[in-house]
């Protein structure tokens, strides 16, 4: 969750000069789209890296593990948000 | 201790998987320990050495600007007893360092990127600084200032789709106090 304090209103500003105020204060730097980690052959890439620097890396077949993890699973179900949430 | 929380339900959930105490940390709370909830800088939290058994982060660490990623592990050193855990899930990772910004968030509060990173433009995202690590920077921002009190490995979520498609996690970092 974002560790900040203030954040204006999505509504009262302008994306698009900010996109422009933005690109002005780091030239050269800004890629006019969103980060995709997805892409392919970006997460193999990565792996190879990881393992490269003698990072251990795991497989985990978190779809099968949430599927045996039925007390999980009922914990979540039943979870009922709190109505004095401020987000 | 779920660190960054802000609204989340983990510190509940957990509560009742695991009857355990558990915390909900966020600089949006009031300062100090009130009950359940720690309000303040994650990077400096009011809490003894070895507060905490295992400390998550769901969907925050991407968002501590500047040295705050290097700070905040270097305060989980203090405040996890040896022994204990760090979760981080998402962790996110990208053949090159990036930051993801929204520009109407990022404009207004002047925030300043990392020097190597490229800054991805995301129209409508809604937050302000979404840090991607290299395997290289996450060896030099997180790994190696405090190598000597954690090992840590990393977890590749290799078929998270099939509890939903929409799920965007590809990786996860845990950290071991030693």
């Amino acid at each position: 969750m974002p560790n900040y304090t203030y954040q204006p209103a999505l509504e009262d500003l302008d994306h698009e000069a900010a996109s422009i105020q933005l690109r002005e204060r780091i030239l050269n730097r800004i890629e006019p789209e969103w980060a995709n980690n997805n892409a392919p052959g970006v997460i193999a890439a990565v792996m190879d890296r990881l393992r490269g620097y003698g990072i251990p890396l795991i497989d985990l077949e978190v779809g099968r593990r949430e599927h045996q993890q039925h007390l999980s699973e009922r914990a979540i179900a039943n979870y009922t948000r709190p109505t004095t949430q401020t987000t | 201790m779920d660190v960054a929380s802000e609204g989340s339900p983990l510190p509940e959930i957990m509560q009742r998987l695991h009857h355990c105490t558990a915390y909900a940390q966020d600089i949006m709370y009031p300062a100090g320990v009130n009950g359940s909830r720690i309000g303040g800088d994650a990077c400096a939290m009011p809490v003894p050495d070895g507060f905490a058994s295992t400390v998550a982060l769901t969907c925050s660490l991407e968002h501590f600007e500047g040295d705050g990623d290097i700070r905040l592990f270097q305060e989980l050193a203090r405040i996890l007893r040896r022994g204990g855990k760090v979760a981080v899930v998402p962790l996110y990772l990208m053949d090159h360092p990036a930051v993801q910004t929204d520009p109407v968030y990022s404009v207004s509060a002047n925030i300043e990127f990392d020097p190597e990173a490229t800054v991805y433009c995301a129209q409508g995202w809604g937050n302000r600084h979404g840090r991607f690590y290299s395997p290289e920077t996450l060896l030099r921002r997180i790994f190696k200032p405090v190598g000597e009190a954690f090992s840590f490995s990393v977890y590749h979520l290799c078929d998270a789709a099939q509890i939903d498609a929409s799920i965007y996690a590809r990786f996860a970092l845990l950290g071991e106090r030693r």
